[in-house]
């Protein structure tokens, strides 16, 4: 057994002991919550957590951000609790590997402390051991048994015997709620878009612990921030800033990272004095199987999708675009491009090639070109290669907002400019006059 | 002698250096004669200087890029002066469903943008128009692209000839008649490249008539009257000797 007591720094606020059972659950189911403090069993976690002197740096890391004051490590719950209260370092008690030791071996630490390590089972018995002169857990073991339970309680016995691993502890392990909410009162106020980031961190901690308790991941969250109650008065009670992805996941690094993007844009009415944290889209997980070998198909498909809503992130959706074709005879509608998060999941296939060339690049506006000596200009004089394709559609395709016909009566050609490649330009036919337009380029 | 990890980060000038990573063929014959690695390389920029942009970039390419996006690699379109057509890719062997348009807007945007695709190191192909770009800029560029999986392609006006760049490979394009490209390598890491190159790279869907189109090889003005719509190659004898 691998015990680890985290002691918070304020046990009495509302929200300590909530949000460290939260964080703690993302390493180890076993969580109790016990006599303001909360107690993990990691013997199971290790290995999955890269060995145990990786999890220790890590949860010690953590613990810091979290507002935990103190830690410590013994083989049994009671005994990491007691060492915790009494602020003794946990060299001793656990060996390299993460293992106890024989009981020779951490037992005479245990003995050193004071009886005031066994928390509120002691309370009572205190002064009358004082009394006794036996101030330690090493002289109250000594004492006889019977005694001690007929005159102190048989509380602090079983108490005792917790500590020392004599009895099995039998706790009742934390569960979680349906819904995520956490929040976090700033220790000061923040002005500082990108710095709230930092300051939602504990935040964070605690919903990955909360998903991974619930096998859940999460799609989307919101972070809201409530303005400091000292603030101009059109700065507004405070805001809300939103990020989602297409998977779920519980590792929240990447939805951390868009926060990031979104908030480094983002400046801030007022001082932020509180955070709240919310999981709005939670799902249930489904794992992938690792794999040993590098750069898996699957990999490199989630890699690529978190690379594009980092660049939405930051550039904004609509600039994050992917092709969506149609059936349409006329160049400009025979595709658009939408949003690659909107983009459905079958992605367009490669439908039949068009009859006619169509070229890589479609002006938004067609551009009405120079005719000279009965030739179109565009950087010099065009040579028409290949046409016409008469392209005569739309007649029943109305723009409302504009109030226009997008019908099209045009003749298309393929024209080589001297300096501008390969063009495709057209000459509207049923307006009176012949124009000609460029419409795209083959690039 | 050298160790051999050094011997294969080292480049002698007077040689044809060997890329670290895979190259991707660029399906000319000429021109993958005088790349190293005779493709391509995934690590490092490479610039194609061209002006207009979208006059020559993406002839050159697509044959490279068709093969990429058939293996089921993807392409990322990064501030293209113009808006692609969803529609005309295909055509180009170019499949639609690989293809992503960032239409980013301002220099830094677009080479954050740039430097988010090249740190995710994926077998994506990067093609980006960036006409003002600070040579600090590219040399960070530069120096995350020599991690990368997939080419860099970077478009920068001709003007940019005459400035040095990091980019290990630098190639100016002209678009010429008859469906010529004219490519003169400025930097390589090998010998210099005196003379360009001519490469035949009509635009693949116009490939078919081209041929047609070359072998009249007369210039022909637009008629005053269209006649009746077909398909119809231009400078064909019966209008040519309408016009005579």
């Amino acid at each position: 057994m691998l015990w680890l007591a985290a002691l918070p720094a304020t046990p009495s606020a509302p929200d300590a002991l909530r949000s460290t059972v939260w964080w703690a659950l993302g390493y180890t189911p076993r969580v109790v919550q016990h006599e303001g403090a909360v107690l993990l069993e990691l013997s199971a976690s290790r290995r999955l957590f890269g060995g145990w002197l990786a999890l220790r740096e890590r949860l010690t890391r953590e613990a810091a951000e979290l507002g935990v004051a103190r830690l410590a490590w013994a083989p049994a719950g009671q005994a990491a609790l007691a060492l915790a209260r009494a602020g003794v370092a946990q060299a001793g008690l656990v060996g390299a590997q993460g293992d106890a030791g024989p009981p020779a071996l951490w037992h005479p630490v245990l003995d050193r402390l004071p009886v005031a390590a066994l928390g509120p089972a002691a309370h009572a018995a205190l002064l009358p051991l004082a009394q006794l002169g036996c101030h330690t857990l090493g002289a109250l073991r000594a004492l006889p048994r019977a005694g001690v339970s007929l005159r102190l309680g048989a509380e602090l016995l079983l108490a005792l015997d917790r500590c020392y691993g004599d009895v099995s502890e039998g706790w009742r392990w934390a569960t979680v709620p349906e819904r995520f909410e956490a929040r976090r009162e700033l220790p000061w106020r923040q002005d500082n878009a990108l710095a709230l980031l930092h300051e939602a961190e504990p935040l964070l901690l605690q919903l990955r612990g909360w998903l991974v308790a619930r096998r859940a991941g999460a799609r989307a969250l919101t972070l809201h921030w409530r303005h400091d109650t000292f603030r101009a008065r059109d700065s507004g009670e405070g805001g809300a800033m939103t990020v989602r992805s297409a998977e779920a996941m519980s590792d929240l690094a990447h939805l951390r990272r868009l926060l990031g993007q979104r908030l480094s844009r983002h400046t801030l009415q007022a001082p932020v004095a509180e955070l709240r944290l919310s999981a709005d889209e939670v799902l249930p997980l489904t794992e992938h199987n690792r794999s040993w070998l590098p750069d898996s198909p699957a990999d490199t498909e989630r890699s690529q999708r978190e690379l594009l809503e980092t660049l939405a992130a930051r550039l904004g959706p609509e600039r994050v675009l992917r092709p969506r074709l149609r059936p349409d005879h006329r160049p400009e509608h025979m595709g658009d491009w939408v949003s690659a998060s909107d983009a459905p999941a079958a992605r367009p296939r490669a439908s039949t090639p068009p009859s006619w060339p169509q070229p890589l690049f479609l002006l938004p506006e067609p551009l009405r070109l120079v005719v000279r000596e009965h030739r179109p200009h565009y950087r010099g004089a065009l040579e028409l290669l290949l046409g016409p394709q008469r392209i005569e559609a739309g007649w029943w395709h109305r723009d409302d907002s504009a109030d226009q016909m997008l019908a099209v009566f045009r003749d298309y050609w393929i024209a080589q400019s001297p300096q501008a490649g390969v063009l495709s330009v057209f000459r509207t036919r049923l307006s009176g006059e012949h124009a000609w337009y460029l419409h795209g380029f083959f690039a | 002698m050298l160790p051999v990890a050094l011997e294969s980060v080292l480049w002698r000038a007077d040689q044809m250096a060997q890329p670290a990573g895979a190259v991707l063929a660029s399906e000319h014959a000429a021109l993958d004669a005088v790349l190293p690695g005779a493709g391509w390389p995934s690590q490092g920029l490479t610039e194609l200087l061209c002006d207009p942009p979208l006059s020559a970039e993406l002839r050159l390419l697509a044959p490279a890029l068709a093969r990429h996006t058939q293996a089921g690699g993807e392409v990322l379109l990064l501030a293209p002066p113009q808006a692609p057509s969803a529609a005309a890719w295909g055509g180009w062997g170019i499949d639609p469903a690989r293809l992503v348009w960032v239409p980013a807007q301002g220099a830094l945007d677009s080479a954050w943008a740039v430097g988010e695709c090249l740190r995710a190191r994926l077998p994506l192909v990067l093609l980006a128009w960036l006409p003002e770009v600070s040579p600090l800029t590219l040399r960070r560029l530069q120096v995350l692209a020599a991690g990368a999986l997939a080419p860099c392609f970077l478009v920068r006006p001709a003007v940019a000839a005459s400035a040095a760049s990091p980019a290990p490979l630098r190639l100016r394009l002209g678009a010429e008649t008859g469906g010529r490209l004219r490519v003169q390598v400025l930097k390589r890491r090998g010998a210099l490249v005196p003379e360009p190159l001519w490469l035949d790279a009509p635009p693949p869907s116009l490939a078919p008539l081209w041929a047609g189109c070359r072998q009249s090889g007369q210039r022909q003005s637009p008629p005053m009257h269209t006649p009746e719509a077909s398909h119809v190659v231009a400078g064909s004898t019966a209008r040519n000797a309408e016009r005579a």
